[in-house]
């Protein structure tokens, strides 16, 4: 148990600080996988005053960190109900260069989109937050294998969208 | 194990995330199966797509610094949140504390204690009707002796059995004021003096006046045990005739009783305080402990004076005493300065007579912006009719 974590979870605001700090880079890229650029940074505020309001309800099953994206994630629907058009959930960073044997930045988006919000969260979770297995099933609240489940079949899927005439049986 | 099974597995086994037997078995199925193996080349290649839109380099130092200061600008919010069990259960203790303490018995229930015991026995007719009819004999005894109780500390009408009963811790701030007529002023107080310096008590305050005149006077305060208020008024009426007396009598025991309980109230926080003092650990929170002890300290001590002060008003019991030589009008004939005292009033009527003269002039002169336009308006008309 990290002493830190124990400090702000009996409600230390002042290691609540230093949580910020060794945190907030990956709720930023986290929420940023998921909007605009713009919205990110308030989402991400948003994110570590609701911890900073919850930390007394923080249980020591998950790392302080899947914890905080478990808030994120929440923080980040609500968002997304909120607005009109659902932006796509990917960031708007530079397109890698198709040349490198990636599949382009733009094909991506338009598969990702077409996919269900189940399957959808947790390819965004697994390959651009980079969780592993475990770690997804805690933010999502779900067992381990569901999320196995879950990427296989967004994967397949995925496959479907971007190579339709090659998809195996 | 079928080809299903195997791509149903294939991205967990990309991801190392099955079992080493498993992956063995995986790996040979994907060597030999070139859909496999293209499936797992399509799935590695999206792997790596995703992760390269992913936003991994983004600068958020800034805004985590900002984010973190506000935290830690709030921390002197939670010293209450932080306390709030042991701040909640100093309080329940408290309650529970004045709830079940023994609540001091009041002068009036000891007094009642006490009269039930040494009550006189009801009377016969009452005693007749039975056990319920002597009781409330009792009591309407007792609720005789209350009403009757001022008039005790008046030394009058109540018998002595029960005043003593009623003088049970019983606080009362008693005073008199007196105005003593005495055939010589300077002899009298003498005798004042030396009666105070017996009974243990003492002059307060004394001014004297008019000692050279025909009419000297000399005002004491003296305050005396509270056990001999009666014996000085008795001494002190002795001295001369008699013109004004007044008694009056605060009973001061609830009050007494209330600034005690407040105090023990007030220190038992402060004991919580210091408590909470040992733990505190950042020095905004030593000075916000220390701030609220000196203001229960201060308060305690507020409250011990008060109380102090009211228990010494009660212990010696206040006489304001004025000594008076009497003039010629009580007796004139019997007084030679008889001329004296007629030419010192003739004199002091005539300055009065001077007094409200000069005080008419004044009042004419002021008012005048009012009455002297209206009396040479009146004045001019009047003669402009004559003509």
């Amino acid at each position: 148990m990290d002493p830190l974590e124990q400090r702000a979870a009996s409600g230390d605001l002042e290691a609540m600080g230093e949580i910020v700090r060794r945190h907030y880079g990956d709720v930023y890229r986290f929420l940023l996988n998921r909007m605009p650029l713009l919205d990110a940074e308030d989402a991400t505020q948003e994110t570590f005053l609701i911890a900073g309001k919850r930390l007394r309800s923080f249980r020591w099953d998950s790392t302080m960190k899947t914890w905080l994206f478990g808030i994120a994630i929440n923080v980040a629907r609500n968002r997304s109900r909120k607005r009109e058009n659902p932006l796509p959930n990917v960031s708007d960073v530079e397109c890698p260069d198709p040349t490198d044997g990636l599949i382009a930045a733009g094909v991506l988006k338009g598969a990702l989109s077409k996919l269900s919000s189940e399957h959808r969260e947790v390819v965004l979770l697994h390959e651009m937050d980079g969780l592993n297995y475990e770690e997804c099933a805690q933010v999502l609240g779900v067992p381990a294998g569901t999320v196995k489940s879950r990427l296989h079949h967004a994967f397949r899927r995925l496959r479907e969208l971007i190579e339709p005439g090659v998809t195996a049986t | 194990m079928t080809t299903s099974d195997i791509r149903s597995d294939l991205k967990a086994f990309l991801d190392g995330e099955v079992a080493p037997e498993r992956a063995r078995e995986i790996q040979e199925a994907v060597q030999s199966q070139p859909d496999l193996r293209a499936e797992a080349d399509f799935f590695t290649r999206l792997s790596r797509s995703l992760k390269a839109i992913s936003a991994s380099d983004v600068e958020s130092r800034a805004s985590a610094e900002r984010l973190a200061t506000r935290f830690e600008r709030r921390g002197f919010l939670p010293f209450f949140r932080r306390y709030a069990w042991q701040l909640a259960a100093a309080a329940g203790i408290l309650f529970v504390a004045v709830l079940v303490a023994p609540r001091p018995r009041s002068a009036y229930e000891q007094a009642d204690a006490g009269r039930l015991i040494t009550a006189s026995p009801p009377p016969a007719g009452s005693a007749a009707v039975g056990g319920g009819k002597a009781e409330s004999s009792l009591d309407a005894t007792s609720a005789e002796g209350e009403l009757a109780e001022g008039r005790t500390r008046m030394g009058s009408e109540v018998p002595p059995s029960v005043a003593g009963d009623f003088q049970l811790d019983r606080m009362v701030i008693r005073t008199a004021v007196l105005r003593v007529r005495v055939e010589n002023v300077a002899s009298a107080e003498k005798s004042v003096r030396k009666w105070v310096a017996g009974s243990n008590g003492f002059i307060e305050d004394e001014q004297s006046s008019r000692l050279d005149g025909s009419e000297p006077s000399t005002l004491f305060v003296v305050r005396v045990p509270e056990k001999l208020f009666d014996a000085a008024l008795d001494y002190f009426q002795s001295l001369g005739v008699t013109a004004d007396r007044s008694i009056d009598g605060q009973d001061v025991t609830s009050q007494i009783v209330d600034l005690e309980q407040r105090v023990k109230t007030l220190k038992a926080q402060e004991e919580t305080y210091r408590n909470i003092l040992r733990q505190a650990r950042r020095v905004g929170e030593v000075l916000e402990v220390q701030d609220y002890l000196t203001r229960i300290r201060t308060e305690i001590e507020s409250i011990e004076a008060q109380a102090k002060q009211l228990k010494s008003l009660a212990r010696l019991s206040t006489i304001t005493l004025t000594l008076q030589q009497r003039v010629g009008s009580e007796k004139p004939g019997e007084d030679p300065n008889w001329a004296s005292e007629a030419w010192a009033k003739a004199v002091r009527s005539l300055g009065s007579v001077l007094q409200a003269l000069a005080t008419a002039i004044i009042y004419v002169f002021v008012t005048s912006p009012i009455w002297l336009p209206a009396t040479l308006i009146l004045w001019f008309v009047v003669r402009r009719l004559k003509r």
